[in-house]
């Protein structure tokens, strides 16, 4: 059965053909909430996902496709959700900052990460907005709307991510 | 220094977001400093890395928890109530295109003004009782009983808790209210809800509060709106599709919309 069909089911009240949706779609957005959350968030936030999802659908007008629909809802619930959990703070962990007691050598051999491990170091903002960037292929002036920042700041803070990520990947860069 | 500059852009030129007059320099730049064009280098798979990440799969079937949360009995009311907002709004653009289609004269008869009345009553209605059964609301006062939402019931809105300034809401609210009456397709029914919202909470919120006596009055229209889209939706079960049954539900949305609006004006003038 085709996206449109479920799509159309679903608003009706199908939960069927909207768990068919949810199977398509979850790992994308499973993925999304896990990069910009982290992985002890990531099961909630994506639940919240698709219960709004639910909510919403029959405001889906079928302007753009249902994927762009849901995955655009999806980064504007997750970051609304991060911005309002004010208790949590920045993450203390920044590149810089190598574990004590061992040679700068012998951490670049043990700090070379992969991408996914090296996001996470990332402070919450800068890993944010690199996820929206980078990885979803949002603009900075749509991320700028959806994380409520200015135009400045999601540049800055996306060139602090890459910088960042690029340390990590490649120890020995200055 | 001139290294620093070009290093704290190498994400802009990167992703093409620097000038046309930039462009050159910043070439120049490159082929000179090797630090800039090493790091460029270092930043390009970075980028291509993050385009190439693969989707991650939940350790455990999310599934039978959202099918749960699906079924709860509050949210089940609460897509009917925004399934019937939706229709609602459906309503106010087709009345706005037969208001302009008749120059703006809609006579009503008797017994259809006697009968109409719809959506968003029953909308407010079930909003007041989806606020009352979920978040915090202002309460209830034993001259009408009208709940205004403190908050939008985790309806994606943007709205922010606690009081607004009115002016705020006022200014930032016209041109989408305009869009309501005009028929615009512009807006939907969540952006509509988020208005009416957005005035209540101004409204029910402002620092200092409007009088008493006037907050009384104030809540007793409300109701008196409420009632006539209760009728209306009546009404409308009658005749299904009544232009002008449609163009007064259309009416009556912006009716409680602009009264909200102009109470809000009251608080900021308070």
């Amino acid at each position: 059965m085709g996206v449109e069909t479920d799509v159309r089911l679903a608003a009706a009240g199908d939960t069927t053909a909207f768990e068919r949706l949810y199977r398509a779609h979850v790992p994308r957005v499973y993925g999304l909430a896990c990069r910009m959350a982290g992985h002890d968030r990531a099961d909630e936030l994506t639940q919240d996902v698709f219960v709004r999802t639910w909510q919403k659908l029959r405001t889906f007008r079928g302007e753009a496709t249902f994927s762009s629909w849901l995955y655009r809802l999806a980064a504007n619930l997750i970051c609304s959700q991060l911005r309002a959990d004010g208790t949590r703070r920045e993450r203390e962990t920044t590149i810089g900052v190598m574990p004590a007691g061992r040679s700068v050598e012998q951490q670049s051999a043990e700090t070379r990460l992969d991408l996914e491990a090296a996001m996470q170091r990332l402070p919450d903002r800068a890993r944010q907005i690199f996820v929206l960037h980078d990885v979803e292929g949002y603009k900075h002036r749509e991320i700028a709307k959806i994380m409520e920042i200015t135009l400045g700041t999601s540049k800055s803070q996306l060139h602090r991510a890459r910088m960042m990520l690029r340390r990590y990947m490649a120890p020995d860069a200055t | 220094m001139a290294k620093d500059r070009f290093r704290d852009r190498l994400s802009d030129f990167l992703d093409g977001e620097v000038g046309d007059g930039e462009i050159d320099r910043f070439e120049r730049h490159l082929e000179e400093c090797e630090g800039c064009a090493q790091t460029l280098a270092e930043l390009r798979v970075v980028v291509r890395q993050a385009r190439t990440t693969v989707t991650h799969e939940p350790a455990t079937d999310l599934w039978p928890g959202i099918a749960a949360r699906l079924a709860a009995p509050g949210l089940v009311a609460e897509r009917q109530v925004r399934a019937r907002l939706a229709a609602g709004l459906s309503w106010v653009r087709r009345a706005g295109r037969i208001r302009r289609a008749v120059g703006g004269r809609i006579a009503l008869s008797v017994p259809q003004l006697a009968a109409a009345a719809v959506v968003l009553a029953s909308l407010s209605a079930g909003l007041a009782w989806m606020v009352g059964t979920s978040r915090s609301s202002v309460g209830e006062l034993a001259d009408g009983g009208y709940t205004a939402p403190n908050s939008v019931l985790g309806f994606e809105t943007g709205i922010a808790s606690g009081a607004d300034p009115a002016a705020k809401w006022t200014s930032a609210a016209s041109p989408a209210l305009q869009s309501v009456w005009s028929g615009g397709d512009n807006i939907d029914a969540d952006e509509y809800l988020a208005l009416v919202a957005r005035f209540e909470n101004a409204l029910f919120n402002a620092e200092p509060p409007l009088p008493p006596e006037t907050m009384a009055r104030i809540r007793r229209a409300l109701v008196t709106i409420d009632r006539a889209i209760i009728d209306a939706e009546q009404a409308l079960r009658q005749a299904p599709d009544d232009p002008y049954i449609e163009a007064h539900i259309a009416s009556t949305l912006q009716r409680k919309a602009e009264f909200l609006q102009q109470a809000v004006f009251l608080t900021a003038g308070n």
